[in-house]
């Protein structure tokens, strides 16, 4: 079987951290005890709401739930979760009005991640408490706050334009062309950049492809990444080819000797 | 010495045998050598001579003799005899001379590369008795004037007179001669040449020599001709080899004498050349299998009736026309865990040299396996890989809290199957050792009740078959083309490329990079090693056992499938004619040996 190409981490050229998808993801660290309220919003409009639990201990009625870890593993709340944007909002949409998608649990101090597989399910997330007489937003993509992470895999070569949109801070990624070695090739480990008050830490980022960038927040976000100047390589765009043919080298017919060059002295 | 030692073929017949195939035809087409009036049609007994016709004849009722016209009695305008002609024995001799006895008018004993002939002849007329002329009416008015009718009358014979018997004699005929070619060349046909014809005690004188001057003619210029033997066309035949070339082999200087006429033989030796093969003949109705036979020993002594030898340049032609008729072809396929393979290949054979030897056997050495297609496929999981997937939040007790997404590159491990021809870089020989045998094979579609004649007209004759059966053969594989390697790594390129195609260049160009080399990740993966000929080898012979399988093939080729000549027997030597049976001719033994100089075959004709 020949196996497909999954084409989406090579099409994403751009990262926004208001709406995570594809190798982008953001992350929020729930440090108090409560129930909240996960906003999906598409075009600034709630599109579906799930329900967050941050508890030391898993309630029991919860058990055996779908989403939910293993029976034994019950009496604890796991210290980060996942929630794919896409899988979630579908999810939600296909519950009775006003029945919340969830919990998602958590324990206190443990991590969300936020991020949409596809990129057409990108998406922004805004985390609201439940509570009847405090509605704060606690935590909102499209402008991250202190301690919060956006983080990205980078795989195309070229120069991409960095940009923080709430501070207006700039700076400039380049990731650089595949080398084929006597190794194959591993990605090093990701570089980790502040978004602070007076810019990202490193400004001019160099990059290998494929290697992760993680960015922490000092100061309000909204992380903008664009591809600005792709990198073909020595050889220049290659267009894909749909289809050809070659000769087998044992179907050659092997040149004709040059009469000039055979002759004997 | 041998029997090729100044010739390519040698070919000699026994004159014992040559009577043996006179008597078959004499009790086969009996009318051939018969000849009477039709009154006696149902009066054999009046023959001067019994007739001892083969059963078969009187079952299929053919004639014991032809029938001719009425003898006219002149000027009786419309009487004529019964009468018989009959040519009751007919023997051949060749020098020395142990079968006829010569006359003394032909100088016995025969000379030197003469041979002789022996015809005894019988005649008899139906001369009826007194008082039946006395009851015949002249046919004729009286006083019709001689001279007024013509002569013979040709109003033929209207009334036969009927006869109670023949007044018959006997005369006996010998003639000497040689043997020579004649012909173009290319297509030289054995021939008699007569030297001198005796009727015995025939008187007057005038009259036996008048007859023996009619009769030399008609045998120089009808009879031998007519039996001429297409020498050239028959071995040709039998070799059954398109380009081969034969002639005779000059005489002298080469042999002392060709055609030779000696040691109660006729020898007849043969050049050969082969010439380069013609363009594949056109493939024909699938042959019938081969009938399965057995080994049949000689039962009669003494010197076999005809022989025939081959040089070892001759065997080598003769096998060259079987080895190219040898093809092979097999595929399959298999899965080896972290790879699959399949192959495809069609062979055939050529070259080789031959080695005959004194234990009876042929060694051929050098014998090439040329192989038209050796396709080999390798199908190979090449390991997905997924980027991203890093850890963003690590825990400080160890392990990672929180790891960036992931994503793989492969929906799964990706196959990749690329072929490859290898079969123009592989040298290869086998060596056999075969030994020459004989084996009789009766048609199991034969019935009991089945003769010969049956057994030939419903397509099922017996067969005598020459086989070449294998003792050893050895597979050589001398060499791998140290292009192999490039030829793989092309190959394996062009498979990624076909598996990445789609792809922009950077995402190839990072694929592969995340790959590594290519080459080197699959022969880590096929566990190649570094001996790519060591590989291919066990891939082929051992995991595949494709040279096994190409070694039984070549065994049973030679063994069971394709005898290397076939001949049925009996032997027709005259077809069916109006009615009249074939004359068949008993193979009663057919053997063949080899020594260090030639392949001999031998022959005895069935009583």
């Amino acid at each position: 079987m020949k196996a497909r190409i999954n084409r989406n981490f090579l099409e994403q050229t751009s990262f926004d951290s208001g709406m995570p998808s594809g190798l982008g993801i953001v992350v929020h660290r729930f440090e108090e005890v409560g129930e909240y309220e996960i906003a999906v919003l598409r075009n600034d409009r709630d599109a579906a709401r799930l329900s967050l639990l941050v508890a030391g201990e898993r309630p029991a009625e919860e058990a055996g739930r779908r989403a939910l870890p293993a029976a034994q593993e019950v009496e604890l709340a796991p210290s980060q979760v996942n929630i794919e944007l896409g899988q979630a909002r579908r999810a939600a949409l296909a519950r009775p009005l006003g029945e919340l998608e969830g919990p998602y649990i958590v324990r206190p101090g443990g991590y969300v991640s936020f991020t949409a597989a596809r990129q057409e399910d990108a998406s922004a997330v805004v985390v609201r408490r439940r509570r009847k007489d405090d509605r704060e937003e606690l935590f909102d993509s499209r402008r991250l706050a202190q301690d919060d992470i956006f983080s990205v895999t980078m795989v195309r070569p070229g120069t991409y334009s960095l940009k923080n949109a709430v501070t207006g801070a700039e700076g400039k990624i380049t990731v650089a062309y595949p080398t084929r070695g006597k190794e194959p090739y591993r990605p090093p480990d990701p570089i980790s950049v502040g978004s602070t008050d007076d810019g990202f830490s490193i400004s001019s980022i160099d990059l290998m492809p494929a290697q992760g960038i993680i960015f922490r927040m000092s100061t309000p976000s909204r992380i903008y990444i664009d591809l600005v100047e792709p990198d073909d390589g020595p050889q220049g765009p290659r267009p894909p080819k749909i289809a050809g043919w070659r000769k087998r080298p044992d179907q050659q017919v092997a040149t004709e000797p040059d009469d000039k060059t055979s002759q004997s002295a | 010495m041998a029997f090729t030692d100044n010739c390519d073929i040698f070919i000699s017949v026994l004159d014992a045998g040559i009577n043996r195939v006179i008597r078959h035809a004499m009790r086969q087409r009996p009318s051939m050598f018969n000849y009477a009036t039709p009154g006696l049609r149902d009066r054999l007994d009046l023959l001067c001579k019994e007739v001892d016709p083969h059963p078969v004849v009187l079952e299929r009722s053919n004639p014991i003799f032809q029938v001719v016209p009425h003898l006219p009695i002149a000027l009786s305008g419309g009487y004529g005899l019964e009468y018989c002609a009959q040519l009751t024995t007919a023997e051949v001799d060749f020098s020395l001379g142990n079968v006829i006895t010569l006359p003394p008018e032909l100088a016995p004993p025969m000379g030197e590369q003469r041979f002789a002939l022996h015809g005894a002849m019988c005649a008899g007329l139906g001369c009826p008795p007194d008082e039946i002329v006395d009851q015949l009416r002249p046919l004729v008015r009286p006083k019709q004037p001689v001279g007024t009718t013509t002569f013979p009358d040709k109003r033929g014979v209207e009334i036969p007179i009927p006869t109670r018997e023949l007044i018959c004699f006997c005369l006996d005929l010998f003639m000497v001669g040689g043997a020579d070619f004649a012909g173009a060349s290319g297509n030289q046909h054995l021939i008699g040449t007569l030297e001198g014809l005796e009727l015995v005690d025939l008187a007057p004188e005038g009259l036996e020599n008048s007859i023996e001057c009619y009769m030399r003619l008609a045998i120089e210029l009808g009879l031998l001709p007519r039996l001429s033997i297409p020498t050239i066309q028959i071995v040709q035949e039998l070799m059954g080899i398109a380009t081969l070339t034969v002639e005779p082999t000059l005489a002298p200087p080469t042999v002392a004498n060709n055609p030779a006429l000696e040691e109660n033989q006729l020898k007849v030796f043969l050049d050969m050349t082969v010439g380069p093969p013609g363009p594949p003949a056109p493939p024909g109705p699938p042959a019938p299998p081969p009938l399965t036979g057995t080994v049949r020993s000689r039962t009669r002594t003494g010197p076999f009736d005809g022989i025939a030898a081959l040089s070892e340049d001759a065997v080598m032609a003769l096998f060259g026309a079987v080895r190219d008729e040898f093809t092979f072809s097999k595929s399959d396929s298999g899965d080896f865990g972290p790879f699959s393979a399949s192959y495809s290949a069609e062979a055939h054979l050529e070259n080789g040299s031959i080695d005959l030897r004194d234990d009876n056997t042929i060694h051929i050495e050098e014998l090439d396996i040329k192989w038209d297609k050796l396709e080999l496929c390798l199908g190979i999981d090449l390991p997905g890989f997924c980027v991203g997937g890093f850890c963003i939040i690590p825990n400080p007790f160890g392990g990672c809290i929180l790891r960036a997404p992931e994503i793989c590159v492969f929906e799964d491990d990706p196959d990749i199957e690329f072929c490859l021809d290898i079969g123009g870089f592989i040298t290869s020989e086998i060596t056999i050792t075969v030994r020459p045998l004989t084996k009789y094979a009766v048609d199991p579609a034969r019935t009991p009740t089945m003769n010969d004649w049956d057994a030939l007209d419903a397509g099922i004759p017996n067969k005598w078959q020459i086989l070449l059966d294998p003792i050893t053969i050895d597979f050589d594989l001398i060499d791998f083309a140290d292009t192999i390697g490039d030829l793989l790594e092309s190959a394996l390129e062009a498979a990624i490329d076909g598996l990445l195609g789609p792809l922009p260049g950077w995402a190839k160009d990072l694929i592969l990079a995340f790959f590594g080399p290519i080459i080197d990740l699959v022969v880590a993966i096929i566990d190649l090693g570094d001996d790519i000929d060591e590989w291919l080898t066990d891939l082929l012979g051992v995991s595949f056992g494709l040279f096994d399988l190409l070694l039984t093939a070549i065994a049973d080729f030679f063994s069971t499938s394709k005898p290397l000549k076939e001949f049925a027997d009996p032997v027709q030597i005259m077809a069916a004619s109006s009615g009249l049976i074939p004359v068949l001719i008993p193979i009663e033994f057919l053997g063949i040996r080899v020594n260090t100089d030639e392949m001999i075959v031998e022959a005895d004709i069935g009583a």
